[in-house]
Order: structure tokens, then sequence, then C-alpha cells
């Protein structure tokens, strides 16, 4: 059993957890790939995916893992709400939860929005990326690819490339790689690399083909130019010249590493076409293995008994 | 009986200006002045109040308090931060300008003075230093000085044109009143909202760095010293400012500065819980930053703890943290969290000094002392019990104290202030 009522952040988690997480999304995972990909786990369970910021992969994903399990699933965005009128977050999820809905999922533009939200309604929440805070299901599948990729985390080399200083992604993954016993390293320009970002205990490069000589595996992500309120850096050309990682560099490295991408992919700006669409990325497999990941996140939370 | 007499029976005076400091006494007092202070006083004329372990001392100014009325009455009145203030031992206090109508003209001041002169709380008033606290022009600042404002500040707004200042600083050579300032570069923080450490890389929360605040300290101590003019700085936060200032006072430099009681007490660290009660400005820092605040305490680098009480409400409050509002309405418990500092080697004297007569002595005011004659404003307070500060019980309309329900340093017996003894319940 998991040792927590929501998912709010991996680094709540123990590595228990994470394992269980991972252990059941390996079941689900074949189950997806059968002939009848849904099973009766959640029926009678109401999940509502309440989306207060663009979103299409990470919504697609838990819509599609809610109806595997067979959940009644609600969509809500925030554009088409009474959000758009006042109306306050704790408000708008109680009237959700007054149709005897069980389950939320949240994406939120504010970092600790889901932490406020299960500080003060009666329901499990799911965080499915809070502002610059975390993105759990997204590093729990990125950790589910890296083990199915490479048999497992432990004792592996892991860069982060990009965007750290907005990216959910990266500060959720260091957390989860870290409680799995990999190694994290950064890379970007430093204008966007928080300056305590080692006090977390990642080794911090601004060379990418040094970074890349040092790991087994790059998850490149995408510039966050709309989180962006100042101009981190002259222009996506210098970006690209410094930070894209195009075939050159990989033939360059000698040795094989794998090539993750969170997505939605900039081709031609953080990664080449080339390289995005090689045999050393598994970013479709991301996308695969994120189903699996959100059903087993789903069964677990839904099976534990109470909301404290 | 002799009508409107108080004699407070065997109570240590703990008031360094006092001739009587450190010595148990019996004092006795009507509204008007301190008739007697002696080792006994025969009580048997008078309302007799004894109290177990007391100690007086002259009545706490507060010189940073933020009200919700006019604006925004349900937040805070006048009338409940008058009855918050009395019952934490404070009997002044400086108000200041509301954001939302600046008090940037003579109407405001006098209206402020109308609205809050009949209540037990001294309310002294600062008008803003530019004007509408637009941070481009001068306020009409004789006119407020005409009409009774004590100082000047944009109060929390921070004054980014340097120039302003300058002027500001020139223009005050003619109404010698105090300029009080937040000292930070906002093109620093933008978009900050809590300290550039460790908690705001693990909370994805922009970060406000330390620097921020020292490039602000510094462009102040150098237009301090260019004019030869003297500038507060409210709320400081950073050990680094704590240096520059420090260093600033020994070159002869005129600058001074505060900080918020609760700084002694909430670190960073606080913060891990998204709690938005915890969102002030300048934000929480280090353990290391209130180390340096407290040192810079005893040393006389800071010269006044202040409450910088800014009431709000649920709406404001009870929302996530990046849209929630910023401050916290600790009017209560200034006394019992500049305690605190006693645990560090710190005198009670030192503690009165910032929080009774180092704000009069900015403000130009006359003092208040705990001697035969003087006017008498003054608490009750004992070091041997502490404070349960129930939410049910608290004065203020604010939501917004992270200290409800919490066992506090100290217990305030009571307040004597224009005439009247207003006494806490346990």
């Amino acid at each position: 059993m998991l040792s927590v009522n929501h998912l709010l952040g991996i680094k709540y988690l123990k590595k228990d957890d994470i394992d269980l997480i991972l252990k059941t999304a390996d079941t689900f995972l074949d189950v997806i790939n059968r002939p009848i990909k849904k099973v009766p786990s959640l029926r009678d369970t109401t999940i509502v995916n309440l989306f207060f910021e663009n979103s299409t992969r990470t919504r697609l994903s838990f819509e599609l893992a809610e109806k595997r399990l067979s959940a009644d699933v609600l969509n809500f965005t925030a554009s088409s709400s009474s959000v758009s009128k006042g109306e306050t977050l704790i408000d708008t999820v109680n009237n959700i939860l007054a149709m005897k809905v069980d389950m939320v999922v949240m994406r939120h533009p504010m970092p600790g929005a889901a932490h406020f939200l299960s500080q003060r309604v009666k329901s499990k929440i799911v965080n499915a990326g809070d502002g610059a805070h975390e993105h759990p299901t997204q590093a729990l599948l990125d950790a589910f690819s890296i083990r199915r990729k490479l048999g497992e985390v432990a004792g592996k080399k892991v860069l982060i490339v990009g965007d750290i200083l907005h990216s959910r992604v990266a500060l959720s993954n260091i957390f989860c790689l870290q409680k799995l016993g990999a190694e994290v390293m950064v890379c970007g320009p430093p204008t966007l690399i928080p300056k305590y970002l080692h006090t977390l205990g990642v080794k911090v490069e601004y060379d990418l083909k040094k970074a890349l000589l040092w790991c087994d595996v790059a998850n490149m992500l995408r510039i966050q130019l709309e989180r962006q309120d100042i101009k981190y850096f002259p222009s996506l050309r210098e970006y690209t010249h410094l930070y894209g990682l195009n075939k050159d560099i990989l033939d360059s490295l000698e040795k094989p590493i794998v090539i993750m991408h969170p997505g939605p992919i900039n081709r031609g700006v953080e990664i080449t076409s080339e390289v995005a669409d090689s045999e050393h990325a598994i970013i479709l497999d991301q996308v695969e293995n994120g189903v699996a990941v959100r059903m087993a996140v789903l069964y677990l939370l839904a099976n534990r008994p109470d909301v404290v | 009986m002799i009508d409107n007499f108080t004699l407070f029976k065997q109570v240590t005076i703990c008031d360094p200006k006092s001739a009587w400091h450190n010595q148990k006494c019996d004092v006795l007092t009507n509204a008007q002045e301190i008739i007697e202070i002696s080792k006994e006083i025969n009580a048997q004329d008078y309302k007799t109040i004894v109290l177990e372990d007391a100690i007086i001392s002259p009545g706490i100014f507060d010189l940073q308090v933020n009200c919700g009325a006019p604006f925004d009455a349900e937040k805070e009145s006048f009338q409940s931060l008058s009855n918050a203030a009395i019952s934490a031992g404070i009997t002044d206090c400086l108000l200041m300008s509301h954001l939302n109508i600046p008090v940037d003209n003579n109407a405001q001041v006098e209206f402020l003075k109308n609205s809050t002169s009949f209540l037990p709380l001294n309310f002294h008033i600062a008008g803003t230093i530019s004007s509408h606290l637009k941070g481009n022009d001068l306020a009409n600042l004789n006119e407020m000085v005409m009409s009774g404002c004590v100082a000047f500040s944009d109060n929390k707004e921070k004054i980014q044109k340097s120039n302003l200042l300058h002027l500001a600083l020139q223009y005050n050579k003619l109404t010698q009143k105090l300029l009080m300032i937040h000292a930070e570069d906002a093109s620093f923080s933008l978009g900050g909202q809590i300290n550039e450490g460790v908690i705001n890389v693990q909370l994805g929360i922009k970060g406000i760095p330390n620097i921020a605040e020292e490039l602000g300290v510094v462009k102040s101590i150098y237009l301090s010293k260019y004019h030869d003019e003297l500038l507060f700085i409210n709320g400081i936060s950073t050990e680094g400012s704590v240096n520059l200032i420090r260093e600033a006072k020994k070159q002869g430099i005129k600058i001074a500065c505060s900080i918020y009681g609760y700084q002694l007490k909430l670190t960073e660290q606080d913060l891990l819980d998204f709690n938005s009660y915890l969102k002030v400005t300048p934000p929480l820092r280090t353990e290391k930053d209130r180390i340096a605040i407290i040192e810079g305490l005893i040393d006389g680098t800071i010269d006044v703890i202040c409450s910088g009480h800014q009431p709000e409400n649920n709406e404001t409050k009870e929302v996530e943290f990046e849209i929630a509002s910023y401050g916290m309405a600790t009017i209560e418990n200034l006394w019992s969290l500049s305690l605190i500092l006693m645990d560090n080697q710190c005198e009670l004297a030192t503690i009165i000094e910032k929080l009774c007569h180092e704000p009069r002595r900015l403000l130009n005011l006359p003092e208040n002392t705990i001697n035969k004659g003087n006017l008498p404003s003054f608490f009750v307070h004992t070091l041997n019990k502490n404070n349960s500060f129930k939410k049910s019980k608290a004065k203020s309309k604010a939501v917004n104290n992270p200290f409800f329900e919490s066992e506090l340093k100290g217990f305030i017996y009571g307040t004597y202030t224009k005439g009247e003894w207003f006494e806490n319940n346990n």
C-alpha cells in the first residue's frame, strides 16, 4: 500500500512507494498491450480531470488510464468553467465533489496548488503538474521507461538538459531518480539553472558535450518560453547552437545513450528530428508507459482505505 | 477611595531610562501623571492592583502598522486594531499609508487622526513619500506635517527611482521627519515570492535573492551619506543587510533600520508546506539570516523591532500561495516574539529599548519613561508565565496570524494608557 493519500509530488513519496508504483505499472503495461485493454478495477469510481492549464499529452494519458481502469471520467478545463467568472479553486472543486466524484486529477499553473487543495477538500488528489513545482507522474513514467530500457535505474547516470528553472519535470525527475539510486546532472544555460539547485545533490554542467559524455540517459526538456517573464538567453538560435542535441554530437560520443523527451518536442530547437526519431530515442515508449504508470497511480490511490 | 488613582503594588520597573530601573516598587498613577514611585506606598485609599512577578515597562511603540480601515475595515477596523495593540502592551503605533487610499495629503492625515483620536491606542500617522504612492513625484510633505504627520513612507511599495529618494532627502531638510523605505531592487525580485535558496528550489516558487535587498540597502546608505540625513529602512531581512548597516553606522552614516518580530522565530524552512500565511515581504530568509538579525539587534545595528502588522482576510490568504496576499498580522505577538532575544543572552532592557524608546527617538517624539511626573503609558507583564494565544481570544479581526493556538513566551497582565487600566484575562 502507498504511504500517502495523495500524489502531490515525488518528494512526499518513499522509495517503497515508487517501487510499488513501477511494479504495478508493469502489470498495467501488459494489460494495455492485450487485445482487451480494459480492466474493471475502478468501476464505480468517478474521477475528474481538472486542467487549469493547457495540456494534450498528460490529459489524454490520464483520461485513457482512467478509462482503461473502467472509471467514470469527467473532464474540466478552466477556460470553459466558473473559474473564468472568479470562482475560487476550493469552491470549484467542492462543487464537483458534491456530485459524488471520488478522485481529482489536477493540473494548475501555480506551485503548491495540489498541496493546497489536498489540505482543504475531502478527496484524493493526483498532481498532474503544478507550476514549476512537480509533475510526479511524468517522473514516474520517465523512471519506468529507463528501467524498462536499461534494466534498472540504480547506478545510472541521468542528464536533464534545458530550462531547469521553469521545469516541474526536472524537479520531479531529480527527486525520483535520486530516490531510486541514480546520479543526476543538469545542463543548460546558467540563467536557466537555479542558483541553489546543487543543494539537491545534483551535478551542474554548462557544456552539453561534457554532460553527454558523462551520462547514460539524456532527458531533453523543452524551452518553456510561455513561463519566461524575461529573456533568459539571447535567442533560440543561440540556444540550439549550445544545447540542441543533433546527430553529430551524438555520433561524437562514441557510446550509446538513451534519449528521452517529455514532450511536446520543439524539433530543431532542443533536439533534431534525426535524433528524436532515432533508435536511441524512447520518446514514444515514454508516452505508452505513461498510461500504464498513471493507471498504477490511480489504482493504488483509489485502493487506499481512507483520506485523513 | 480616591477616584482615578491606581496603585500597582510591588512591580519591578524595567525601563533603562527610569531612575527606578530594575527596582521593585509601588507605582501610583492617575490619568495625567505618575504620582509616586517608591518602595512602599500605603494602599488603603487607592484602587490597588497586585500581580504575581509583575514587571512594568513603558508602552510599546509599534513603528510599522497597517490597518484595513478605512478601505478594508472587515480586515481590521481602527477599533479592533486598537484593542489588539492594547492587549499586547502597545500604547502607540505608526500607522502606515493604506495601499488603496494613499495618505499623501493633509485631508487624509486629518481624517485618520480624527478617526482614531477617541481610541485607547495612540495612532501616529505616516504620510507617503510619493504622490499617490506611485514612486514618481513627491507627495505634499510639508502640508502633511502641518496636519500632524510624523513620518514618511511609501509603506511596502518599493521606491525604485533613486532620484525620488534623493529629492525626498533634500526636501526633508524642511520637514525633518523620519523617512522610511523598503530597500529592495525590484528588478532583481521580479516574480519572486519567497527567499531564493534551498526551499524555493524544492517548491518551484521563484526566489527573491538576498542581493535584491542588499542592493537597496547599499543605495540607501550612499544616499544617506551624500545628504548626511537619516534614512530608515523598514524590515531588513538578510545577513548581508545587517553587515552593510553595521559598517555604515561605524562610519557615522545616519542609517537606521527595523526588523519584524516574526523574523526572530520563522525562517524559509517553515514554508515547506506552501503555507500562504507565511508569505511576507521581504520573504522569510534562512536560519543564518535569523541569527545575524539577532546579533544585529544585540550589538545595536538594528534599532527597532516592530510588528509590520498587515491584516488580511480568508479571501486574500486562504488561496493558492502564488495569489495569496503578502503579510502577517502579528501585532498581538510582538512582545512574545521579541522575548526570543532573551534566549540569546539579550537583556530585557535592550528589548525595551528596541520596542519602546528607539521608535520615539527616531520620530523625535517625547520620551515615555516610568518616572514620577510623567504621563502614564505603560504595560505590566511577567516572564514567569506563558501566553496561550488562541484564535478565539484574539482581538484583531485579521485571520493571517500563524501563531494562533501557540504557546508563546511571556504574559502581559495589562496596559495602562489614557487613564485606563486594560487588563488581559488568562
